[in-house]
């Protein structure tokens, strides 16, 4: 008996070492641990043995088949280790083929801009307000100290839809709308597109986009334009960035002051874009001009307002380094979806 | 403004070189544009601001040098040797229109010789940019170029008895001028004229005939102060821009006239152009008090938000020309030179101290005031949030303008009858192509397309927020009198155009151009992602669309938009390779549509059944009409219902077609039984059968 067992289980071990897929050590577990397997025949069998023999003969045989099980669980492992390391194998990628992206558009960047100046001035405490494209002479011009019929409308070039009712050339005029609405304290930024009659060229567009500023209260100062705008320059363009102002004229304003920034490109040691002289013109700023509080029914001697105006697609420009101003109002693909990132 | 350095610092003994010159002018206003040459021979081109009339000549500027270094100015000379006659024996004036001429100044040149003027002035006319004519020419142009009062040398022999007369132009008058353009006048414009007829268009342009010409022998030199108003009339009227009317226009001062005409005067005589008679004739009906402003020196600080020491105040406005007395504890009176028109209220000299203080040594603060309660924009959130959605649905933004043209209008199919009814139209444009305001974001929206296509660029998803604009209807304006009412109507929409594919085709990946589902599935994104969930589509038509592929958007019952595939026609006149597909929503709408808060939902507790069926309708029937009859019949147990297929084809009748769905049952409260959802299921296959015509085609 014992050499009939001990043979039985060499062979099992055999064909089970050698076996190297499932498929056929199932047919091994079945040959030997199968209903009609040798272990299971020979354990059935038992009775042709002596009562002395038959437990001796039964543990033996029970001992096999759990080696034979044990042996074959091993291999069982073993095998579906092989198995998946194969197949992880053959499932390899070339992950340098390009990937399945799923489309995304691009904001215009004159509207990342505006986004950006609408979140740097919120920490100021503006607010965001606008007003109607067409406008009233006399919101636009008149109520700004710009008389009917007067040279002083030479400064811009306005279009008209009647004697009384222009597009608005800055959206300033929505500063007179927020007066005469509202009390101070008023701290408000006003974007939106202006209107002017100039032919489209690199640097100009008879349709482009400003960004105004109000502010009035009790005790507004001309140091406050000047910190308001610093504050701004020092966000949108760098903290190293260079301010300076420069008296001016704006007929809404006095005293009034452009402010220009260090150049983008050479700053300030004078290059092309500069003309060499390493500012850039930014925007127009002052204190508002009496007869404007005055007009809106506010008391100068009372309270004072700041009011600033800058060019939207110009601040755009020399942000993203674009050298012509029609690029901004084309939409070709190819431009605009340069800004996916921005 | 072009003005030689050596020109300048005739007037500023002890100027500093050109480039600390034009630095200083820049930071106290007068802006240096450019600066070219080296040292004496340098130019500078300032910019000077509208209001600053007085700094459009070579002095005014010498003025400003002056006060900005603390230097000592010196005036021209205007020492005149005069001989001959009076000059009232030789000419008469009367103003007859004071309310257009405030001043009249001439003088006479009797045995004038024509000929070349000297060559130094030459030179400094053309380095100024002005061509030399003659020695009278010249004179006159000189001193315009170096104290701003424009003059005007007329051919007294030409002149009738010398009799001068200032008035308005009288209907059909007309005037041939010195370039030989035969003018129109009419009764605002006004006239230097002779006993009978005009000779000269006052501050404009003089008239041909009495043009100063090789044989003048006498010569009548004329500086006046006319309106600027009515000049700038004149001039736009006329359409004649001339280096005088520029003047006139930005404003001269009546005292500067006596100070040009005898300048030139000066000039004449010492040049030898001819015989200065003795006196001057003087017109000045428009004398007026000089201006006093009160000024309170706390004011100033107050305004700029600094402390300047009064006396500094004091020493900078003397600086400028300005008189200060009458002092009191906290203000004086300031008398202000007659050169400076633009300085009329206390806030100009805080600007005219501030700027020769410097406006660099102002401290920079931030509003002291606590700032106002800020509200939030909701229209602002709501673009920023319209626009996240759609770039996420893979469209790019545009920023077109707002202008169109009626033909732009016509191309994509719209009424004339509709176009003339709304059209906000602009009286002066300067182009063909922007006549008016868009009056749908479409127009705007193809000509990107057609923009990108012509430049192979065919696949194209874009949006845009803008701003259409309509005239209000005539009853409108009836109703309310305010100017307001007159301003045509504004609306933010949301416009949307596809074209071509919509991601980039890959390996492995077919894609396939937009078509009409596309739209209709990002319009519902966009809906669902403004949190707005009761809107509904129906069939429509738009002159722009295809008639059998246009839909209206519905929400709560209203309509807000439309959107379809682009007509044919429109398409092939915009020259359009790949099948366009646009939209356009009523941002306002939309907005006040938008839910104000999100109320979260339970999560569901009990598990979900999911039954596919397939029915095959007649063609022609709407796949919602199925869909609401699952969602009636389903009793409250349908949570989701999703057409996962349309089949038309051989596997059904002609003209049918079978539609594919996946049944969602969840209970809110329990586990559905198999027998509840058998029952339901059996409903809403006995109600598309009964109600819609349905035949089953399969189930599970």
């Amino acid at each position: 008996m014992d050499e009939k067992a001990k043979k039985l289980i060499s062979e099992a071990r055999k064909s089970i070492e050698s076996v190297m897929n499932l498929l056929e050590l199932e047919e091994i577990r079945v040959k030997y641990l199968g209903k009609k397997g040798e272990l299971t025949q020979a354990l059935r069998s038992l009775g042709e043995y002596s009562e002395d023999e038959r437990p001796i003969v039964g543990r033996f045989l029970n001992e096999a088949r759990e080696t034979v099980r044990d042996m074959i669980e091993t291999r069982r492992g073993t095998i579906a280790a092989i198995e998946l390391e194969n197949k992880l194998k053959a499932e390899d990628l070339d992950i340098t083929l390009p990937g399945k992206r799923p489309s995304i558009g691009a904001r215009h960047p004159v509207s990342v801009v505006y986004e950006e100046l609408e979140r740097i001035f919120a920490h100021l405490g503006f607010e965001v307000l606008e007003g109607p494209d067409v406008e009233l002479d006399y919101n636009n011009f008149e109520a700004l100290n710009v008389p009917r019929n007067h040279p002083s409308r030479d400064i811009q070039d306005t279009f008209y839809i009647t004697d009384d009712i222009v597009l608005r050339t800055h959206t300033t005029c929505v500063d007179t709308r927020i007066m005469k609405n509202r009390k101070p304290p008023i701290r408000a930024i006003i974007p939106g597109k202006v209107y002017r009659s100039d032919a489209s060229d690199p640097s100009h567009l008879p349709v482009f986009h400003q960004l105004d500023g109000l502010v009035v209260d009790e005790g507004v100062t001309f140091g406050d334009v000047k910190g308001v705008l610093a504050r701004f320059a020092h966000e949108f363009f760098g903290p190293d960035t260079d301010v300076r102002f420069r008296p001016s004229y704006f007929p809404f304003t006095e005293p009034s002051a452009e402010m220009d920034v260090s150049c983008v490109i050479c700053h300030g040691s004078g290059c092309r874009l500069c003309k060499q002289t390493g500012w850039l013109e930014i925007l127009g700023s002052g204190l508002l001009h009496p007869r404007v509080l005055r007009e809106v029914g506010y008391d100068p001697e009372e309270v004072s307002g700041l009011a600033f105006g800058m060019g939207i697609d110009r601040v755009t420009m020399l942000k993203y380094g674009i050298d012509d101003i029609r690029l901004l109002a084309e939409n070709d693909m190819a431009f605009n979806r340069q800004f996916i990132h921005a | 403004m072009l003005v030689p350095y050596r020109w300048l610092s005739q007037y500023v003994p002890g100027l500093p070189p050109p480039g600390d010159v034009a630095d200083a002018l820049t930071l106290s206003g007068t802006a240096c544009e450019s600066l070219t040459g080296e040292g004496e021979d340098a130019v500078f081109d300032f910019e000077i601001t509208h209001d600053r009339a007085d700094c459009v000549n070579i002095f005014g500027i010498a003025r400003e040098a002056a006060a900005v270094f603390g230097l000592e100015l010196k005036h021209p000379d205007l020492c005149v040797n005069e001989e001959g006659p009076a000059v009232d024996e030789l000419v008469t004036v009367k103003v007859i229109s004071p309310d257009l001429c405030r001043r009249y100044v001439a003088r006479v040149v009797t045995e004038v010789t024509i000929g070349p003027s000297p060559e130094w002035m030459q030179k400094r006319l053309i380095a100024c940019g002005i061509r030399p004519v003659n020695n009278v020419v010249d004179i006159t142009n000189y001193v315009m170029l170096e104290l701003g009062q424009p003059l005007h040398a007329f051919d007294l022999d030409r002149v009738p008895d010398g009799a001068i007369a200032v008035r308005r132009a009288r209907n059909g008058e007309s005037l041939i001028t010195i370039d030989g353009e035969l003018r129109e006048l009419s009764e605002d414009m006004l006239v230097i004229a002779n006993k009978t007829s005009p000779v000269a268009i006052a501050g404009i342009m003089g008239g041909a005939d009495t043009e100063v010409e090789e044989s003048t022998t006498q010569v009548l030199l004329e500086a006046a102060a006319f309106d600027s108003v009515s000049v700038w009339r004149a001039q736009r009227a006329l359409k004649m821009r001339t280096e005088a009317s520029i003047r006139f226009s930005r404003g001269v001062w009546p005292e500067n006239a006596r100070l040009g005409v005898d300048r030139a005067a000066m000039l004449m005589a010492n040049l030898k152009v001819g015989k200065v008679a003795v006196g001057r004739i003087d017109e000045y009906p428009g004398l007026e008090a000089p201006v006093h402003i009160r000024l309170r020196p706390a004011r100033v600080n107050r305004l700029l938000g600094i402390t300047i020491p009064q006396d500094e105040m004091e020493l900078i406005l003397m600086r400028l020309g300005f008189i200060l007395d009458e002092w009191n504890q906290d203000s004086c009176r300031v008398l202000v030179p007659n050169h400076r028109m633009d300085v009329v209220q206390e806030e100009d000299l805080v600007e005219e101290i501030a700027r020769i203080y410097g406006y660099d040594k102002i401290p920079t603060t931030i509003p002291k005031g606590a700032p106002p309660e800020i509200r939030l924009n909701p229209e602002r959130r709501f673009a920023s949030k319209a626009g996240e959605i759609l770039r996420g649905s893979g469209l790019t933004e545009v920023d077109t303008m707002t202008f169109t043209s009626e033909a732009a209008c016509c191309e994509l199919r719209l009424s004339e009858e509709d176009i003339e009814r709304r059209k906000v139209k602009i009286s002066n444009p300067i182009s063909s192509e922007h006549t008016m305001l868009r009056t749908t974001l479409l127009v705007s929206l193809v000509d990107v397309l057609r923009r990108n296509a012509s430049r192979q660029r065919d696949d194209v998803a874009i949006y845009e927020i803008g701003k259409v604009f309509h005239r209000r209807d005539a009853e409108e304006d009836n109703k309310e009198q305010d100017r307001e009412s007159a301003l045509p109507c504004e609306r933010k929409m949301i416009g949307l155009a596809i074209m071509g594919k919509l991601t980039e085709p890959t390996w492995g990946n077919q894609i396939e151009d937009a078509d009409f589902f596309h739209m209709k599935g990002i319009i519902e994104t966009l809906l669902e992602g403004l949190g707005i969930s009761r809107y509904s589509f129906r069939k429509a038509t738009h002159p722009t669309l295809h008639p059998g592929r246009t839909a209206k958007v519905v929400v709560d019952g209203e309509a807000v938009g439309y959107f379809g595939e682009i007509h044919p026609e429109v398409s092939g006149a915009l020259g359009l390779k790949k099948t366009a597909y646009l939209a356009e929503l009523d941002g306002e709408k939309l907005l006040h549509s938008m839910p104000e808060d999100i109320g979260v939902r339970q999560l569901p507790r009990f598990p979900a059944v999911t039954r596919d069926i397939a029915v095959v309708v007649q063609r022609d029937v709407e796949s919602k009409r199925v869909e609401d009859r699952i969602w009636e019949a389903g009793a409250g147990l349908v949570e989701s219902v999703n057409l996962f297929d349309v089949y038309v084809g051989p596997q059904v009748p002609p003209e049918h077609k079978s539609l594919a769905y996946s049944i969602t049952y969840r209970s809110l409260d329990r586990t559905l039984t198999d027998e509840e959802v058998g029952e339901v299921h059996g409903k809403i296959v006995e109600s598309l059968t009964s109600e819609v015509g349905a035949i089953i085609r399969s189930q599970d």
